[in-house]
């Protein structure tokens, strides 16, 4: 008799992930080990290497804690089936880009909202126009803002409220907020043409 | 930037003041550039803020798999060097600052204690069934069965032991230890991990003593080469 390594089941893995406990970043972990072999079956599959069904892979397992945290997954599929969907998603996003040479559009942040704000007869010149944004140009020069207006920008993209982002950044109130956003977005602004222009 | 922007989508704007932002937003190409910067900056935030978090565990995941790799056995006559280096290792682990043993005594629990495997060697059914119920996290059936077991076979070192695991599991922190401690003293096992189970539930009672008690079993388990002794060396170092 030989008692082996950890191999919990699906409900005690999704616990340990929605919790705060030590054992936490453990689970996440045994999470992504228990279905690493996924990577080798995806290079081949799907005639990708190695080095991009990794990525593809370690992309799932971050889309499962997510999904696992806000609560979006549910203990009704399995979570061998759950994580193969999305990484076979992934892969197949993946081959697209590489086709492409064309970023996913969407990546589930929570922008659909915003958008769905926009009137019908609107939406699609403005989805265009975002579209024509170079993002990572962009992210570039998020980061070489200063540490206020880059802290600003990360907890609105995160969905903080205007009333505790006033609280968190020492703001007198969420008009304020309001203001100093768009001082930093005028920063940035002025930021990305520059650098389109050299 | 316009700031009706911002009251746009904080949807404090008016019924008027919205159509009239619509209708600009329609025919005024600098404001509808404007509304589409402001949702970009928030989705290249997001976006990115995600890229750098994927590509941090994901040198984390594959560092995990490289340290998976098993390493080389040692040869023999390396053994008396390496329990130098552990005893060494425990003491500086002892006196230096790191995870404290309770947390790595849960984490070890959490981790190794999971499941158990047991193989077809003449277990017999009944301690299969325990050992399937507490693979399954039926964990009190599992105590049931395994403490029928139990009281017909006294003597039998895997019924102790699964007996043991199922009452840690279950946090049954005292019962756990007496059964840990019941296997820890028999002498006439190949190999007996009692004293090292009984250390990992001392440690997670975290009583009065326990942490010394505990603390005393893992010297003994490095000193004697008893079950256990690799996980307390990695601990040391």
């Amino acid at each position: 008799m030989a008692f082996n390594t950890f191999k919990p089941n699906d409900t005690e893995l999704v616990e340990a992930i929605r919790s705060e406990s030590p054992g936490k970043r453990r689970a996440e972990n045994t999470l992504y080990k228990q279905f690493a072999y996924l990577v080798r079956e995806g290079a081949w599959k799907h005639k990708l290497t190695h080095d991009e069904t990794s990525i593809a892979y370690s992309d799932t397992v971050l889309s499962v804690i997510e999904s696992i945290e806000k609560g979006r997954y549910e203990a009704s599929a399995a979570l061998k089936t759950y994580v193969y969907q999305i990484f076979n998603n992934k892969c197949v996003d993946l081959i697209r880009r590489n086709s492409t040479n064309k970023s996913a559009v969407h990546r589930g942040t929570s922008l659909e909202e915003y958008v769905c704000e926009i009137p019908d007869d609107t939406r699609g010149v403005i989805e265009k126009l975002m579209q024509s944004y170079d993002y990572s140009l962009l992210y570039q020069r998020i980061r070489q803002l200063g540490d206020k207006c880059q802290e600003m920008i990360r907890l609105w993209s995160e969905g903080t409220s205007d009333q505790l982002i006033a609280g968190a950044l020492g703001y007198q109130s969420a008009d304020v907020v309001k203001t100093s956003r768009l001082r930093c977005l005028d920063r940035l602004r002025a930021l990305y043409g520059q650098s389109k222009v050299k | 930037m316009d700031n009706r922007i911002e009251a746009y989508f904080g949807k404090t704007l008016s019924a008027g003041e919205r159509a009239q932002f619509e209708r600009e937003m329609r025919e005024n190409s600098e404001l509808a550039d404007e509304v589409a910067f402001y949702l970009a900056t928030r989705k290249a935030q997001a976006d990115g803020a995600r890229q750098e978090l994927l590509e941090a565990r994901h040198a984390e995941w594959q560092q995990l798999l490289e340290e998976e790799i098993p390493k080389p056995r040692r040869v023999w006559w390396a053994a008396a060097a390496a329990v130098a280096v552990m005893a060494a290792g425990l003491t500086w682990y002892m006196t230096s600052p790191g995870p404290s043993y309770e947390q790595l005594a849960y984490d070890y629990v959490a981790e190794e204690f999971q499941s158990v495997d047991i193989r077809m060697d003449g277990s017999g059914d009944s301690l299969q069934l325990a050992a399937r119920l507490f693979n399954d996290g039926s964990l009190e059936e599992a105590r049931r069965v395994a403490e029928g077991l139990l009281a017909a076979d006294p003597g039998n070192a895997e019924i102790t032991k699964l007996a043991g695991l199922v009452s840690l599991r279950l946090k049954d922190y005292d019962k756990a230890i007496e059964l840990f401690r019941q296997l820890g003293a028999r002498e006439d096992l190949f190999s007996n991990p009692g004293r090292f189970y009984e250390a990992l539930a001392r440690l997670e009672r975290n009583g009065p003593g326990d942490k010394e008690l505990a603390e005393g079993l893992l010297k003994e388990v490095v000193e004697k080469g008893l079950e256990g002794k690799e996980v307390v060396e990695k601990w040391g170092k």
